[in-house]
């Protein structure tokens, strides 16, 4: 039992993270309709600024009490990457749809080649020996009330602003709902939250790289929350669920498999050479995920989450 | 001066290829309005499947060919079997099985070949010429005139021939050329086969210019391509050209001013500088639409 706690805690924060990520991503893209192909990089920023708050400037201060220190990063790493993303949400917000993806992507881009080059904090090898804070259990009870924050705003009239604004941007101006504002506001809560994500990260794993910031982990973030369906708050965390277990999971399937495979080729249905490539097929676990998320995709294009409301629809049918 | 020519003159070969990579993602978003991600993928398949080729002894046209042909192919399929079905749902699900389409490309090669980078079996020579204080490769003149001879014979058969108009045409308004007879599904095909066969010569040069080629060289290259395309005017292919070669200048520039190292996030600059500066890019023709 102990071996499995020790094993699983690692994907258990990883899961946790992510799926904060993830809820600070469905703000904006499920609950604005904003599609942010950057989102990555405002976690970087909330990591990196934090965490240089720890290893440079608390010491100097003589900040000793490790809750007060976690306390102080994580609104140094909401803050910097808020400005962040108002920095960039600020002229971008103007563009409009595909031409606001194509900007945010350049965002994630530009802030990875940034830290690439600030020496103090690493370079390309990234930033090691961040001091360790916060406990597994911490994380999880701050994904779980972000949750429930997200579900309460959601019936704030901002909340309401932000979802007319997703629906219909005509519509809403009319309601007289200012737009830009709106936009700016899911944006800069958006970013804060993926800031908070990347203090924990930074925190826990004691390490962050500037590839961090990446188009591809910003794509990770746009998949989770898709997977699990686009307007919904805990479809975001079970998009983040399926992204990091699934994988872990493929990893069993060469062990299971193999000694069918043996036999078979024992038998002599298929060739000896077969077994290693079957091998190093499922333990390339990107491959194996990314065909699994374009069998996701082809069969429900809404997310998981959609699922779920056709089953209550139908729940809801029975009882009429 | 000389400075400034020089580096023109280094930066155009990989504008070039920048370019030849960027009008594959103009052409499919002039007439998808979607950003096909699995097209940097493209780019390192065919430079792998040249070399494929050419190990069994093909002599380098026919690798070529064939390599365009495979890679041509496979282009293709993706497009029926991860895209189009999800054409008529929101914009975000294709973009999203365009990015697991092109992990996986990057993994199957990585399982077939190696996780590393292999050496080409054929290579160019980078025999420098100077010509007073320049220092010339006639490799990179060579690929300037070829990517050059290309985009000149790519408009050349969309403009005079049937199925390069019915291109244009969709690019234009899908609908009211659908109504005029235009098959989508095919034409949409043949736009991905040309992209794959510009992605394919761009790779094969790559290949033989820098002598080795790795799983994951679609992957930058093909991040700069786009950033090429939306700064030349996203859909335009003379912009497409132009982009590229202007994103190789400027980074062969900041190489020259010692500023390599911030040379992957300049592009991205520039791109974000054009985008709101103006949206339809250097050559693209204004919408009315709101961007």
């Amino acid at each position: 039992m102990t071996d499995f706690l020790n094993y699983s805690q690692l994907p258990f924060i990883m899961f946790c993270i992510l799926a904060i990520q993830a809820m600070s991503l469905q703000v904006v893209l499920g609950g604005t309709g904003l599609l942010s192909l950057g989102h990555a990089a405002f976690y970087t920023v909330g990591g990196y600024t934090s965490a240089i708050f720890t290893v440079f400037l608390a010491p100097k201060l003589g900040i000793e009490n490790q809750t007060l220190l976690l306390l102080l990063a994580c609104c140094v790493g909401m803050i910097s990457a808020s400005l962040a993303g108002l920095v960039v949400a600020i002229p971008c917000l103007k563009l409009r749809g595909d031409y606001l993806a194509m900007a945010t992507l350049g965002v994630g881009e530009i802030v990875g080649t940034v830290f690439k080059n600030l020496d103090f904090v690493g370079g390309t090898r990234g930033f090691k020996d961040i001091p360790k804070l916060g406990s597994p259990l911490l994380i999880f009870l701050v994904m779980i009330a972000i949750a429930f924050f997200m579900v309460r705003f959601y019936k704030t009239n901002i909340g309401y602003a932000v979802r007319a604004t997703r629906d219909d941007e005509i519509s809403a101006q009319s309601l007289g709902i200012n737009i830009y504002k709106t936009k700016l506001f899911s944006f800069f809560m958006g970013t804060s939250i993926a800031g908070l994500a990347g203090v924990f990260y930074a925190h826990t794993l004691q390490f962050i790289s500037p590839d961090e910031s990446g188009f591809y982990n910003s794509v990770v973030l746009v998949l989770a929350v898709v997977i699990g369906g686009m307007y919904s708050v805990f479809g975001s965390i079970f998009g983040a669920f399926i992204i990091v277990v699934v994988p872990e999971l493929l990893r069993f399937i060469p062990s299971f498999v193999n000694p069918y495979l043996t036999k078979l080729a024992d038998y002599g249905i298929i060739s000896k050479s077969f077994i290693p490539i079957f091998d190093s097929i499922f333990s390339n676990r990107t491959l194996v995920f990314s065909v699994l998320v374009i069998i996701i995709m082809l069969l429900n294009p809404k997310g998981v989450a959609s699922l779920f409301e056709r089953f209550q629809n139908r729940m809801r049918k029975t009882h009429e | 001066m000389s400075d400034f020519l020089q580096a023109i003159i280094d930066g155009v070969a990989i504008g070039s290829l920048y370019a030849l990579i960027a009008i594959g993602y103009s052409m499919v978003f002039g007439i998808l309005q979607f950003v096909n991600f699995a097209h940097g993928e493209l780019f390192m398949l065919g430079a792998y499947f040249v070399m494929l080729f050419l190990t069994m002894g093909a002599p380098v046209w026919a690798a070529l060919l064939f390599a365009i042909l495979a890679v041509g192919t496979i282009a293709i399929v993706i497009e029926r079997i991860a895209y189009k079905p999800l054409r008529k749902h929101n914009r975000l699900a294709p973009l999203i099985t365009a990015v697991a389409m092109s992990l996986f490309l990057q993994n199957v090669v990585q399982v077939l070949f190696s996780p590393n980078s292999l050496s080409y079996p054929v290579n160019i020579p980078g025999t420098i010429v100077t010509l007073g204080d320049l220092y010339v490769r006639i490799r990179d003149i060579g690929i300037f005139i070829l990517t050059i001879l290309l985009a000149f014979c790519l408009e050349l058969f969309l403009n005079k021939t049937k199925a390069g108009q019915g291109i244009k045409a969709l690019a234009m308004h899908s609908e009211a050329s659908k109504l005029c007879g235009v098959p989508f599904d095919r034409t949409v095909s043949l736009t991905f086969f040309i992209g794959a066969l510009l992605a394919v010569i761009a790779g094969t040069i790559q290949g033989m210019a820098t002598n080795q080629i790795f799983p994951l060289m679609g992957v930058n290259a093909g991040l700069k391509a786009f950033a090429a395309a939306v700064l030349g005017g996203i859909g335009d292919l003379r912009g497409a050209v132009l982009g590229g070669l202007f994103l190789g200048i400027s980074e062969s520039m900041l190489v020259s001013y010692e500023l390599s190292t911030y040379k992957d996030g300049f592009a991205f600059v520039i791109l974000i500088l054009v985008l709101l500066i103006r949206p339809q890019g250097l050559l693209g023709r204004a919408q009315l639409v709101k961007v």
